[in-house]
């Protein structure tokens, strides 16, 4: 998108409402973090407006949550997806279980140092989740983040919006996140 | 809701997550079903404008737009929005498009294939 339409639009939007909250639909906000994060303090002053993303803890770390608090990000929420898997995604690699969990709550709970709220994201259903092993994983990660609050989410059909992804012919089961509960 | 606006004489047209998932189901109910979506695609919709049954049309640009109308340009659609809004309201802004689909969840490889 085009970063000068970006500072516009954060300038109109101080000029009607006092303190305006935007959520950024982006599907992981701060790809090019850098780039976005300069558009924003060129545009407005620090805290001036509240900023909720969601975000990938891989792109989490430490000096980005200081910059996002300063500009004024009030609300984060990163996909964890799964204990057992995606272990790139949460910046975790081939962690797993307990281990993936520690390591996750240490962030998560750095980040609630700056932004005070989180909400962690979880897939639902995934093959590598088996038995009620991946919710007390979740209890253990509530009892050590109390701060976050877990999200779900259900599995639905990707049908032909995915089809660049297909190995399989013939195949319908291509699946994403339809709700949050 | 396309099938109620049809039998009243309009010419209906899908976008979003199931036309772009699903546009087969989607040509059963509305006149056009759209993919990828940018000013040209808008363009032929208006310019055709007309009923497309049992089967509607499906068009798609080749990629997503570059860019979309801003927030000030959005606003006279934003600001209802929010008045509707109780307590909390939130602008939607969005900085980046087209996610590619490469989470396993999201592709068929490491997610159930058997059938």
């Amino acid at each position: 998108m085009n970063f000068d339409l970006l500072k516009r639009d954060l300038r109109f939007l101080l000029t009607k409402h006092k303190h305006p909250i935007v959520g950024w639909h982006d599907p992981n906000f701060g790809v090019r973090f850098h780039d976005y994060m300069d558009a924003i303090e060129d545009a407005v002053p620090a805290d001036s407006i509240d900023f909720i993303a969601e975000s990938s803890l891989s792109l989490l770390a430490e000096p980005h949550v200081k910059r996002m608090k300063a500009v004024g990000f009030k609300g984060i929420l990163p996909g964890i997806e799964s204990w057992f898997s995606l272990g790139d995604k949460s910046r975790t690699g081939s962690r797993q279980g307990m281990e993936k969990v520690r390591h996750v709550c240490e962030q998560v709970n750095m980040i609630l140092e700056y932004i005070p709220y989180i909400q962690t994201n979880f897939v639902l259903g995934l093959d590598c989740d088996e038995g009620p092993e991946p919710f007390e994983l979740t209890k253990r990660f509530v009892d050590l983040s109390p701060g976050a609050f877990p999200a779900y989410s259900l599995l639905t059909a990707f049908g032909q919006a995915a089809r660049s992804t297909w190995n399989i012919s013939g195949s319908t089961v291509c699946c994403r996140i339809l709700f949050r509960c | 809701m396309s099938n109620l606006f049809r039998s009243r004489g309009a010419v209906t047209a899908l976008g979003g997550p199931h036309a772009r998932c699903y546009p087969e189901d989607a040509q059963k109910y509305f006149d056009y079903v759209l993919g990828f979506t940018n000013r040209s695609v808008i363009g032929d919709v208006l310019a055709d404008c007309a009923p497309h049954r049992p089967v509607g049309v499906r068009i798609a640009a080749s990629r997503q737009p570059e860019e979309l109308p801003g927030t000030e340009e959005r606003w006279k659609f934003i600001e209802p929005t929010l008045r509707k809004a109780p307590v909390i309201k939130i602008v939607p802004m969005i900085g980046s498009l087209g996610c590619p689909y490469t989470c396993s969840f999201a592709s068929i490889r490491p997610f159930r294939t058997s059938r």
